[in-house]
């Protein structure tokens, strides 16, 4: 192929192509490569390719030097490069060693792709499922589809859940689905605070109300006007501020202490607990009343591990964001870590992954996540996870200890279905739809895994 | 006052988010001689854990190359003054500052159209690479 043809050829693709000599200076720069990086070829030819690049790979992790000390290839790593407004532009880089007639090295070529788009089209997706909310199960789905009905009223939310599994993600949800979603998302937490604290905090004071007030503060209610104010830990506020929160929710006012004058709030309030508010109500801790009051709409978030399908989803996107906030280019876990994830029990919920995942990426040094990297209680014979949440770990070897990501899968798999069939009245049919598979794959797999259909 | 240049092989680091290694320089200002300190190591770390680094030290001004928004916000934040997107030899650089003749030197990374880019922010703001704009110096 000629020089002009490869040029035409060049100057018409859409990833950017550069070339540089065995100095690192640019000898070439193609149409696309302009575009992305912001950069004329005029300015870049014979400047060095780190600073017109400008990449987090750079400095540590050079494609091409990689390529230059290998002599291989490096296929689509992924990066990001800074162009001249700031912005970070996610790329993925292939490069290739450049050589003369007789073979001789004479520099490389780096081809880069802009992600921008694709990250984009990511969030976008992600916005569809309610902004951070993402889940493939079925009574997630059934929550997340009531978001929006609920999102349009103005009635009291009640957010049950065991702790970690994303009630205030949810209220967020909520509050950005709703009329109000410009008015402001006021979050308490009612357990953390003294009952005069939270008095002061959830209706404000007025000047000279105690010692120490020097001026007027307005209250939680007073801030989340035309938003949303999120009670967190409702269910561990004493019996005195029950009766004062009682009052506000019915008819909607309130006086800021040491104020004369009554205040009024039309915030929508969202509440939460992990408390069992109705055995609460039958020990007398709780008020009948105000459980009524606030019982109106009752969403209740199922704990990870009764929807382990979600494992991988969320462990993706919280790989995805650790990555990025720590500037690590990792994008997968091993299988072995998979595994782990699924059958461990999760009593800490997605918060506990969330953190596991947080501590894997500052910890780990290779590409992908490993089981060197899980915190031990994750890492560890899974079994242990399994019995402490009642399951009874069925080990293909018998020797009672399960550690291979097949019988790992096989578990989760048997769990879902066996889930799936409870929820339809042992109706193959009728779980197979809700599974996504077809009824004869599911027969075949319910007699593989030795499912009783009684 | 105490300057930091983020440096990678004798010049300065293409991109200050992953910069490894500062060059800490003591100044009297621009156009004076700057006493070469230490250089330290500087991992890939937060925006607000890499300026902590650097505020810790004393730093009062740094000199980069490109940086990102975030890394900027933090650096301006913790009242740092800052000269980004400066492309060179970190001797010439620090040649050219006690010389006071930065102005008549081109140390911008290529592209960078600076007096558009110019923003004031906290005092004396952060300037896109160093050539053109130093005439106010």
């Amino acid at each position: 192929m000629d020089i002009v043809t490869t040029e035409t050829i060049l100057e018409s693709i859409n990833d950017g192509v550069f070339t540089i000599d065995n100095d690192w200076l640019i000898t070439s720069f193609n149409r696309a490569a302009e575009q992305i990086t912001g950069i004329s070829r005029t300015d870049a030819i014979g400047l060095r390719c780190s600073e017109v690049f400008k990449s987090n790979m750079c400095e540590g992790r050079c494609p091409l030097a990689e390529t230059f000390s290998t002599g291989k290839t490096v296929i689509n790593q992924s990066g990001y490069i800074v162009n001249l407004a700031g912005k970070r532009v996610p790329v993925s880089v292939s490069t290739a060693l450049l050589k003369d007639s007789q073979g001789k090295v004479i520099g490389g070529a780096e081809t880069f792709r802009d992600l921008s788009e694709l990250e984009q089209l990511r969030k976008l997706r992600a916005r569809e499922r309610f902004g951070t909310i993402v889940s493939n199960s079925e009574s997630m789905r059934k929550i997340l589809s009531m978001v929006p009905a609920v999102a349009q009223s103005t009635s009291t939310v009640l957010v049950l859940g065991e702790s970690g599994t994303g009630k205030e993600v949810l209220a967020r949800a909520i509050h950005g689905c709703s009329t109000q979603k410009h008015g402001p998302f006021i979050a308490v937490n009612c357990g953390a605070l003294p009952d005069t604290l939270l008095e002061s905090e959830l209706f404000g004071y007025r000047k000279g109300a105690f010692t120490g007030a020097d001026r007027d503060k307005p209250g939680r209610f007073a801030l989340a006007r035309g938003g949303t104010l999120f009670l967190d830990e409702i269910g561990d506020i004493s019996q005195a501020m029950q009766v004062k929160l009682l009052r506000v929710l019915q008819e909607r006012q309130f006086e800021p202490l040491g104020g004369r004058e009554t205040e009024k709030t039309d915030a929508r309030i969202i509440c939460a607990t992990n408390r069992n508010l109705e055995e609460l109500v039958a020990q007398g801790a709780f008020r009948q009343d105000l459980y009524y009051r606030i019982h109106i709409i009752a969403m209740t978030i199922p704990p990870l591990r009764e929807r382990r399908e979600d494992i991988p989803l969320l462990a993706d996107q919280f790989l995805q964001r650790f990555s990025v906030l720590n500037n690590k280019n990792l994008d997968r876990f091993s299988a072995e870590a998979y595994g782990r994830f699924y059958a461990y029990g999760w009593p800490g919920n997605i918060r506990e992954l969330e953190n596991a995942v947080e501590r894997a990426v500052v910890l780990c040094q290779g590409d992908e996540i490993t089981l060197d990297d899980l915190p031990a209680e994750i890492s560890r014979s899974h079994t242990d996870a399994l019995q402490a949440e009642g399951q009874s770990p069925k080990q293909a070897d018998g020797t009672g200890v399960r550690t291979d990501v097949h019988s790992a899968k096989e578990e989760v798999e048997r769990q879902c279905i066996v889930d799936a069939l409870m929820r339809h009245g042992m109706r193959v049919s009728e779980a197979a739809v809700e599974l996504g598979m077809h009824r004869a794959t599911l027969y075949r797999k319910i007699q593989a895994l030795s499912i009783g259909l009684e | 006052m105490k300057l930091a240049i983020t440096v990678w092989n004798g010049r300065i680091a293409p991109l200050f988010d992953v910069a490894h290694h500062v060059l800490v320089v003591e100044t009297e200002g621009f156009g004076t001689p700057v006493i070469q300190l230490t250089t330290i190591e500087m991992h890939a770390e937060l925006p607000w854990q890499k300026v902590e680094t650097l505020t810790t030290m004393g730093i009062q001004a740094v000199i980069c190359g490109a940086i990102s928004c975030e890394y900027e916000e933090a650096v301006l934040q913790a009242g740092m003054e800052l000269d980004a997107f400066v492309a060179g030899d970190v001797d010439d650089i620090l040649a050219a500052w006690q010389s006071g003749t930065m102005r008549q030197q081109g140390y911008s990374m290529p592209g960078c159209p600076c007096p558009l880019h110019r923003r004031m922010r906290r005092g004396m703001g952060v300037r896109h690479g160093y050539g053109r704009h130093r005439l106010d110096r």
